[in-house]
């Protein structure tokens, strides 16, 4: 293989650029400008839009030059809109200027199409000379496709409610089979243009499907945020909407170029057919064959993508971004026509190509030393320096959602049956310490306060928050108000435990994980997801504050921490009314805030036994429904060798996925709600989530990138040659032994993208860009 | 009135020098006013627009030719002139040296050149003064016409 565009002998002649200006605005009729010198022509991807600077000739052109004779123009004959000479109109932002190069054959080639907004005219006076300039900035049509209406992306376009009506009728909504065609679609304009708002996904199940000549092109569309039968979009969706909705000028047609504005279509639709049907779960997996790399960034999921008020090009940029793949605007000839089209491709897997220095072979004809050798100047920088061989990924806590018993958080208390006096006094009996408990209640307001009991344990009492006695301060707040799940194991038993009731020293050791059955989920070596128990002693002592379950009414709302009593020792379990129970800030635990613990009964049962009897009686049991944190944080487990690293040490970066990554179980524990529990709930929160397998493949994606070296490269060939294409890549600089190899052994090569081609008067730069998708990843 | 040309006119001896045009500067040289010596103008090859590149360790150079581009035309000579007519030389001089436009330059061998223009003509400054037998007492200056013809040679 060899270049092939290149000169023939040692003194070649050179097939220049040459600019073609349509001669009526929209008239499709390009005339060759002899006035026109191409100072710099650039080709471009994503936001890099391509563009060209053209010199414009301002003298008179004489008669027997060849050329057509044309008086001198003024640039007020084109910044006025005066007529040009020559040309018979005037040249308006609105003719097409095409940038072409003659074959061998004689024949132009279009490399080129766009529009020139911004004329510029100057003269310049350096000393006695002066000068005068003329100057076209030429951008390609991708900026004005950008000003496009319908390329403003705002609103969303959803089935119409006859549409969706007729699907209502015809098939449940999280049935996936295509319905309903673009008859069935109208513009919703209150709703923002925003894919996977937080995540939740905003599509409707079933496509529709939008004819085009005989080809059936599937589209999803949008249905409102909170709809229950809504699916996650995936890019390729995304891709395939903005195409439809926002690329193409209209959505009739009988072929693509039909529906085409100033763009039209390259490979998308082709692009992609094979995976508009296909979920996240159908993602290929890392690291990531070459033939897979399209499908693996376009089945990734979109979290709150928002196009809302960006135009299609800017939409089409952050898709790019975000999916680590590029477009393009291609100025192909139809016919007569020019075409721009759009194209799409995976970084690094463009049409691999070299370039050549392979040096002479002694007697070789000149056109082969020139095949063989077509850059002369060339910067190589390959930088190792970023690649991170053992991503830390770190997601959110662990939680759990248990139901747990817990345990009296207050020193046994002497009018609780729980101790003697110090002095050695025996208990008292219970009914007298009953007795104590409710006399208060047959005292009138003025005696009540001096009741000790109301005094010490009511919650109006002075001395309720605490007195000092021989310089002791005697608290009575707690006294069967806190009780706690002891994970702190700051409740020793040698200062908790009763020596009577149930509450006895076993109960107040530190309280387990494996008391609630909690089991933790993981990614193992091989790949697969796994469970077991977490060990005891794997938590360290730390205060573990509840939070609201995972499990939810029909409404989805959470049931709350869900705290039940038992009035008989464990067998029933019953709530109390409602605003009683507060939970602990620094611990599990909770506190019950009624003012008189002796006027808390079960519900419906005024008259029977008081919470304050229940524990006299030793039949008081207290348990709590909720969520608890672990300490571990949800993880992957990446396997660096998987990818090639070509570094022997080890580096090491972390990534705080917290917000993005989250693991909140209930059905891991022992939760009375869950699905196969003693009382399972009707659902759960939009907290309980499972993003294992999301941030393995997020570490594996991360790993796909930071484990390659960056290349960026600038190659000039000395002539103009078409041999390059953006979104070629490029694999070496034959004869010199440098390869632009991104990963090591054992890794899946790649190799850097052109995204850049600069062609001047006498030569061509190609520019590569190893950019890592770590620029454009979220992290967040 | 056609194109202006810039041609050898004359037979004798000492040859005048023309420019048929009216009020295109009207005649350099006329006869009678001044008298030149007579020599060949050189016709320069036209040049290459040519852009040169090598490549590190391979001999030679490799040309990309961008074009034919101007050839000079130079016609060099001496001028002897009386007073009188060194000061009407000198007015026809200024008058010649402001010619906008082409003009066709015809070579003594009345082969054409079109699309020509001229650079600023200079008098050589010798200050030699001497007799002629026929024009009496003369100044002697050299001079140099520089003639550019812009047109390719597909025009």
């Amino acid at each position: 293989m060899a270049a092939i565009d290149h000169p023939h002998t040692r003194n070649d002649d050179a097939r220049p650029l040459t600019v073609w200006i349509e001669d009526e605005a929209g008239s499709e009729n390009y005339v060759k400008d002899p006035r026109c010198r191409v100072a710099e022509l650039k080709l471009g991807c994503d936001d890099d839009v391509s563009s060209a600077k053209v010199n414009v000739f301002l003298g008179e052109i004489p008669d027997g030059r060849g050329i057509d004779p044309e008086a001198a123009i003024s640039p007020s004959d084109v910044f006025d809109a005066e007529v040009r000479v020559g040309f018979g109109t005037f040249l308006s932002a609105d003719q097409r200027i095409a940038i072409r190069r003659d074959d061998e054959a004689g024949d132009p080639h279009t490399m080129f199409c766009g529009y020139c907004d911004e004329p510029q005219y100057s003269e310049e006076v350096s000393g006695a000379q002066a000068s005068k300039a003329f100057s076209l900035l030429v951008e390609g049509v991708l900026k004005r496709h950008s000003d496009t209406e319908y390329a403003q992306v705002y609103g969303r376009w959803m089935r119409t409610a006859a549409g969706q009506d007729a699907l209502d009728v015809a098939q449940v909504r999280s049935e996936t089979e295509p319905f309903g065609d673009a008859g069935d679609v109208g513009f919703v304009e209150s709703l923002a243009c925003v894919f996977n708002p937080d995540r939740k996904g905003n599509r409707a199940a079933a496509p529709v499907t939008i004819a085009v000549g005989d080809r059936d092109v599937l589209v999803h569309v949008f249905t409102h945020d909170g709809d229950p039968d809504g699916e996650q979009w995936t890019w390729a969706q995304v891709l395939r909407y903005l195409m439809m909705f926002h690329f193409f000028s209209t959505r009739t047609g009988d072929s693509l170029d039909e529906l085409a504005g100033e763009l039209s279509d390259g490979n998308t639709i082709d692009l992609t057919d094979p995976v508009i049907e296909l979920t996240t779960s159908d993602r290929p997996s890392a690291p990531v064959a070459v033939g897979d790399a399209w499908a693996y960034a376009m089945l990734g999921r979109p979290g709150s993508f928002v196009c809302e008020g960006c135009s299609l090009a800017e939409a089409f940029v952050m898709l790019a971004d975000a999916t680590g793949t590029h477009f393009r605007v291609d100025s192909v000839d139809d016919g007569e026509l020019i075409k721009n089209r759009c194209y799409w491709w995976a970084r690094g897997c463009g049409t691999q190509k070299d370039l050549y220095r392979l040096g002479v072979i002694s007697s070789e004809p000149i056109d082969v030393v020139l095949a063989n050798n077509n850059t002369n100047r060339y910067t190589v920088r390959p930088d190792a320096s970023d690649i991170i061989v053992n991503p830390i990924v770190r997601g959110d806590v662990m939680k759990w959602e248990i139901t747990a018993e817990l345990v009296p958080g207050w020193m046994p208390d002497r009018n609780l049956h729980e101790r003697a006096e110090d002095d050695g006094d025996e208990l008292s009996s219970i009914g007298d310490l009953l007795s104590f408990a409710t006399i208060h209640q047959e005292l009138d307001e003025e005696n009540v306060k001096l009741d000790s009991w109301y005094d010490q344990y009511h919650k109006r009492g002075c001395h309720f928050h605490g007195h000092e006695v021989d310089n002791v301060l005697h608290s009575h707040r707690d006294v069967l108000r806190k009780w706690v799940l002891r994970e702190t194991g700051s409740y020793r038993a040698a200062d908790y435990a009763r020596a009577e009731g149930p509450f006895t020293a076993d109960l107040y050791a530190p309280w387990k994980p494996s008391s609630c059955n909690i089991a933790i989920e993981y990614v193992d070596d091989d790949g697969t997801t796994k469970t077991r128990d977490v060990a005891d002693g794997e938590w360290s002592r730390i205060g573990r504050p509840l939070e609201d379950c995972l499990s939810a009414d029909a409404d989805r709302r959470s049931l709350g921490v869900v705290v039940e009593f038992s009035w008989d020792g464990g067998a029933t379990w019953e709530k109390i009314p409602a605003g009683s129970v507060k939970l602990l800030d620094s611990e599990a635990g909770i506190y019950l805030d009624a003012e008189d613990l002796t006027k808390v009964f079960r519900q419906n049962d005024e008259e029977g036994v008081s919470l304050w009897e229940a524990y006299l009686n030793g039949v008081l049991r207290v348990r709590v429904t909720a969520v608890i944190a672990g300490d571990a944080r949800l993880e992957p487990n990446l396997d660096a060798s998987l990818f090639g690293v070509p570094l022997a040490d080890c580096t090491s970066r972390l990534f705080d996925v917290a917000k993005r990554f989250k693991w909140a179980s209930r059905s891991l524990a022992n939760s009375q709600f869950r699905p196969n529990g003693a009382s399972p709930a009707v659902s759960e929160t939009s907290k309980c989530v499972d993003d294992l397998a999301e941030i393995q493949r997020y570490g594996e994606s991360l790993l796909e990138v930071l484990s390659r070296r960056q290349i960026p490269a600038s190659m000039t060939v000395p002539w103009i040659t078409q041999d390059y294409s953006v979104g070629d890549s490029i694999a070496s600089i034959l004869g010199t032994g440098i390869e632009f190899w991104t990963i090591g052994p054992g890794g899946v090569q790649r190799f850097p993208d052109v995204v850049s081609l600069v062609f001047t008067r006498a030569e061509t730069r190609v520019v590569t860009d190893d950019r890592r998708l770590l620029d454009v990843v979220r992290l967040t | 009135m056609g194109v202006p040309r810039l041609q050898h006119v004359g037979t004798s001896a000492w040859l005048d020098i023309g420019l048929e045009a009216g009020a295109q500067g009207g005649a350099l040289w006329t006869a009678g006013t001044a008298r030149s010596t007579w020599g060949p103008p050189s016709i320069e090859a036209r040049g290459i627009d040519r852009q040169l590149e090598s490549f590190a360790d391979i001999d030679g150079v490799f040309e990309i030719r961008h074009g034919q581009r101007e050839r000079r035309i130079v016609w060099p000579g001496i001028l002897r002139m009386t007073d009188v007519a060194r000061a009407t030389i000198l007015a026809q001089r200024d008058s010649f040296n402001g010619l906008a436009g082409e003009f066709l330059y015809v070579d003594i061998d009345d082969t054409e050149y079109g699309g020509c223009v001229i650079e600023p003509l200079e008098l050589g400054r010798s200050g030699m003064r001497m007799t002629d037998p026929v024009m009496g007492l003369i100044w002697v200056a050299p001079y140099e016409i520089v003639v550019r013809q812009l047109a390719g040679p597909s025009a």
